[in-house]
């Protein structure tokens, strides 16, 4: 049974950990307050999102069908709500019903198992019901008609009727072949339809009659006898325990898919609904970046006067983008917004902006500088080296390199040379690298790299020395403006 | 006429040498015996400790063992030999099973099993040319006994006995603790068909429904429970006739086997034992093995031989380092290799490889090497240094001289003697003294041997070869042993060079 609402095919769903440079991305875009609003600080939707955002898309085609499912859940918000509730429901009284040792004979496995098919048969009926909402999405749409298909009134009653006998049957028959070693090489066991029980004392009786069979009583106290019958059992049930196993097991496979992909879709509900002013819009795909008023979600989260949150701009076919200039002149947030929409877009997600057109990444790293260990002096630069080796190791094809003062450990010339050597590197392998960099030598040494050809974003700064946050194209000034924020902090501006 | 693969003339045969024989520990063969037996599952410990002394029986053996390089004629003996082991053990232990028609049904089975492994043999043989006598003669017996009136008899009454058992099929009621056994039961439709029909429209490939899930209890056990027996009875009720049939067998052939193919299959075992061991190697290293050519006079030569035991040891590791191969070759006017160099650098490794070259080509098997030409040597003594027993220094010494009192008295032209830091509890110079007086003694009984020392001088000795292992420029150890001027000199020269240390680095450095 096949989910597809977020993807075309089947998502994997084992135990997700994020490595060292995904707990690094994590941290650098800081978006946990984002994920925090979409699994409402509930653990599973968290791996889920987390599993989705680090797992992105490679093809326009599958952002697009997962954006279709994404607008369809924005619609009707209040179903992805309920239906994902059944689900939960579904999966937790599965569980807390009959917890299913691991281990166990088929005979057991048969019956605990079978029950379970029951529980779930009950829940798909509930789920159906949903099938006459107004879904606008083939991804929906596609979803109900399969379940439909699958599972209609007939086919539910069959299901359930047959998990019926094989819980309440006790009178167990199966054919048995002698085998070379005199043992009994014994066969499935056979269907035995339900009857009321007289007349089918007297079937039997009328039919027994006439064959030719003999009947024994294993004793009381034969533990062998006993222990040899269950086994006998054991084999004959094996096959269809095997069945029902992994039916059971198909079953629990597709609630669990389904509460992955639905959670995933309960997720951007959340974010949308926590943000309802804010103009949203779904990404395109196309080689050329071209992004017009892109804001900070974090930001935007963090603050309600919303009107106060600058959006930035960025144009043009990128291959290297430095941005350097003023502190706290929103570099660093620009930086982490490009990196979250970028995240959101790879991932299907819509972003917070009034248009996005970027290419796809199949990887988006980051470089920042570390504030915690700067008590480490000596080994600070071998830490940064560290890690941007690590980085390039796993760098695949056409990935993303957010760099925020990337080996400022170090003397700025020293610091240079090595930004300046790394990031040609990158650049010249097709590599995206977005930088914020203070090193003037640095940019100075990319200009000189005919092979490089940088776009330089510096803030947008008026007569007063104000700023406003907002990035310009501009090629970088020797001395970044401290200065500024100092005059500002002590009102030494003399203007 | 035959009668064993083994030897020749089965009347006389070499004397078992006691387990307590010091070239069993000294030259680890006994712990190569012991993985061989652990790596084939055979115990062929008994024909290890009975080696050969006279050529000819050796070269009976060779001839066998060399048909067994063949891979067609290795795997068809390999198969036919675990077959028959098998059903000679389920042959002795027929009187423990219960019922008796269980016992006398498995009579039919073992005999038709051993028939079975023999016509098996003799069918992939069929095209093969054999050129050892052993085995020629031993196939030509099987065939004539698979002619024989009486085999042909015991066949075709397995036969019936198997078409009509093979038709036995019933039907089980269970019912509580009551159990109904019905004889040639009709078709009914399985649980199983139909639950697949009812719910395979849930799967996306039908295979899923099947994956195999673990389950606890899900094979046949082997020995035959109370249950099975209370069946069995109620069978030979519903199936009469077939039960007589069966009996009747029992009655006439419980008691039925053939004395020489038990004995030759005991024996092949040997072959096929130290075949699968040279196999193991060769396939996992380019290590090769060799039937020694025998000789009388001349010099000797083993060209790319080793430590089998060590081989072994090495090729189970995971790292898999590289088995250094040597050259042994010993010349009749220096009967004795005096062996030299640094610790841990494959000196005792050589003269154990050595040791085991003249053992093991007396037992008629292959030995390590590309190819071999040695005498056989009818004795071969040890003696190596017990590290163990170092707390005791002036009884060691005595001890020493003792056993090398021992051995001179019993060495002849026949003699192969491997001495192993001899004297290491007493003064160099008594040691040198001492050691040319044994070199002495042995070359006047004209034994042969190997003297691993780091006594220098006993090189000068004009009747003896020195050798040397080798070390690299950067002090790593080759394990190359190879004919050079001893010299203790050579291996601090190199780390001094090493660590620029020697006096021309130091004066290159300070003159500077």
């Amino acid at each position: 049974m096949k989910t597809n609402l977020i993807s075309k095919k089947d998502l994997d769903l084992s135990k997700f950990q994020l490595n060292d440079l995904q707990e690094d991305v994590l941290e650098d875009l800081e978006l946990k307050p984002i994920l925090e609003i979409m699994s409402d600080k509930d653990k599973f939707l968290n791996q889920t999102i987390l599993k989705i955002w680090f797992n992105p898309l490679n093809t326009a085609e599958d952002i697009i069908y997962r954006q279709a499912a994404i607008k369809d859940a924005l619609k009707h918000s209040q179903e992805i709500h309920d239906l994902y509730q059944i689900i939960v429901e579904t999966i937790k009284t599965v569980r807390s019903e009959f917890w299913t040792l691991d281990s166990g004979s088929a005979s057991y496995k048969l019956h605990s198992f079978a029950r379970q098919i029951d529980i779930y048969l009950k829940y798909i009926a509930k789920i159906e019901i949903f099938s006459n909402v107004d879904w606008q999405s083939r991804n929906f749409q596609n979803f109900f008609g399969r379940l439909k298909n699958t599972f209609s009134p007939q086919s539910l009653s069959a299901m359930h009727d047959l998990i019926d006998i094989i819980v309440t049957n006790n009178t167990y028959s199966f054919p048995v072949k002698l085998n070379k070693n005199f043992g009994s090489d014994v066969s499935d066991l056979d269907f035995n339809k339900k009857t009321n029980r007289l007349s089918d004392m007297m079937g039997s009786m009328k039919i027994r009659f006439e064959k030719n069979e003999i009947k024994f009583v294993i004793p009381e106290r034969d533990d062998d006898s006993s222990n040899a019958l269950g086994h006998y059992n054991n084999i004959a049930d094996l096959n269809l325990a095997t069945k029902v196993v992994n039916t059971k097991y198909e079953f629990e496979n597709f609630f669990n898919e389904l509460k992955f992909q639905m959670g995933f879709l309960l997720g951007n509900v959340r974010l949308k609904n926590a943000l309802t002013n804010i103009k949203i819009t779904y990404p395109t795909i196309a080689p050329m970046t071209d992004i017009k008023e892109l804001k900070n979600v974090v930001l935007l989260l963090n603050d309600s006067n919303h009107a106060k949150i600058v959006g930035n701009d960025l144009t043009g076919n990128i291959s290297l983008v430095i941005i350097s200039g003023t502190n706290q002149g929103g570099k660093t947030t620009t930086l982490r917004s490009l990196g979250q929409a970028q995240l959101m877009m790879d991932s299907g997600m819509f972003v917070f902006a009034d248009s996005y057109q970027a290419p796809i990444y199949s990887r988006i790293l980051t470089h920042f500088k570390r504030e915690e260990d700067s008590e480490l002096t000596s080994g600070k630069l071998d830490n940064e080296l560290y890690r941007m080796s690590n980085i390039v190791k796993n760098i695949t094809s056409k990935s993303l390199i957010l760099m925020n003062e990337s080996f400022s450990s170090t003397n700025e010339h020293e610091g240079s040379q090595i930004n300046a050597q790394i990031v040609s590197g990158l650049v010249n392998s097709s590599t995206t690298v977005i930088s914020v960099t203070h090193q003037f030598e640095f940019t100075k040494l990319l200009d000189l790299n005919d092979d490089v050809n940088p776009i330089f974003l510096r803030p947008e700064r008026d007569q007063n020395g104000h700023r406003n946050f907002k990035l310009l194209k501009g090629y970088p000034l020797k001395t970044s403006f401290g200065i500024d924020i100092y005059d500002r902090i002590f009102g030494t501006n003399n203007n | 006429m035959f009668d064993s693969l083994l030897f020749q003339d089965i009347n006389h045969q070499p004397q078992i040498l006691p387990t307590d024989d010091p070239i069993f520990q000294d030259l680890n063969l006994e712990d190569l015996f012991t993985k061989i037996n652990q790596l084939t599952g055979y115990d062929i410990r008994k024909i290890n400790h009975q080696p050969l002394t006279n050529d000819n029986e050796i070269r009976y053996r060779q001839e066998t063992f060399k048909d067994f390089q063949e891979e067609s004629v290795y795997q068809a003996f390999e198969y036919f030999t675990k077959q028959m082991l098998y059903n000679f053990q389920q042959h002795t232990e027929l009187h423990k099973l219960d019922p008796k028609s269980y016992r006398e049904h498995n009579l039919v089975n073992i005999l038709d099993n051993e028939f079975e492994a023999i016509d098996t043999l003799l069918s992939k043989l069929e095209n093969k040319s054999l050129s050892s006598s052993g085995l020629s003669k031993f196939i030509s017996y099987l065939k004539k006994y698979q002619n024989s009136d009486k085999i042909k008899t015991i066949k075709s009454k397995i036969t019936i006995i198997n078409r009509d058992f093979n038709n036995i099929y019933y039907r089980l009621y269970l019912n509580g603790r009551t159990v109904t056994v019905e004889s040639s039961p009709k078709h009914k439709e399985s649980m199983n068909d139909n639950f697949k029909e009812t719910f395979s429209p849930i799967f996306e490939s039908i295979q899923d429904m099947d994956s195999p899930v673990k389950m606890e209890d899900n094979r046949s056990p082997y020995s035959m429970n109370n249950l099975q027996i209370s069946i069995i009875t109620q069978l030979s009720k519903l199936y009469p006739q077939q039960f007589l049939e069966l009996s009747n067998f029992y009655n006439q052939y419980s008691r039925y086997h053939d004395q020489l193919i038990e004995n030759t299959v005991q024996e092949l075992t040997f072959f096929l034992a130290w075949q699968k061991v040279e196999r193991i190697i060769s396939t996992q290293t380019d290590l090769s093995f060799t039937l020694p050519i025998l000789t009388n006079d001349g010099s000797e030569k083993v060209i790319n031989s080793f430590d089998l035991n060590l081989a072994l040891k090495l090729i189970q590791r995971t790292d898999h380092p590289q088995i250094i191969t040597n050259q042994f070759t010993l010349n009749p006017n220096k009967p004795f290799l005096i062996i030299s160099g640094p610790n841990q650098g494959g000196k005792t490794t050589y003269a154990r490889m050595t040791g085991q070259i003249f053992y093991l080509a007396r037992l008629g098997i292959a030995i390590a090497g590309t190819s071999a030409k040695i005498k056989t040597r009818k004795n071969i003594f040890t003696h190596f240094d017990r590290q163990e027993s170092s707390n005791k220094l002036s009884g060691l010494l005595e001890i020493d001289i003792d056993r090398m009192y021992q051995i001179t008295k019993k060495v002849d032209a026949h003699s192969f003697v491997i001495l192993n830091e001899l004297f290491s509890s007493t003064s160099e110079e008594d040691a040198t003294e001492l050691g040319n007086r044994i070199l002495k003694e042995l070359d006047q009984k004209h034994a042969t041997g190997i003297y691993v020392t780091f006594l220098e001088s006993l090189g000068e000795n004009s009747r003896v070869q020195t050798l040397m292992s080798q070390v690299t420029s950067n002090a790593k150890r080759t394990f190359k042993v190879i004919p050079e001027n001893l010299n203790g000199q050579a291996y601090t020269d190199i780390l001094l060079k090493k660590y620029r240390l020697s006096q021309s680095d130091i004066e290159g450095e300070l003159l500077k």
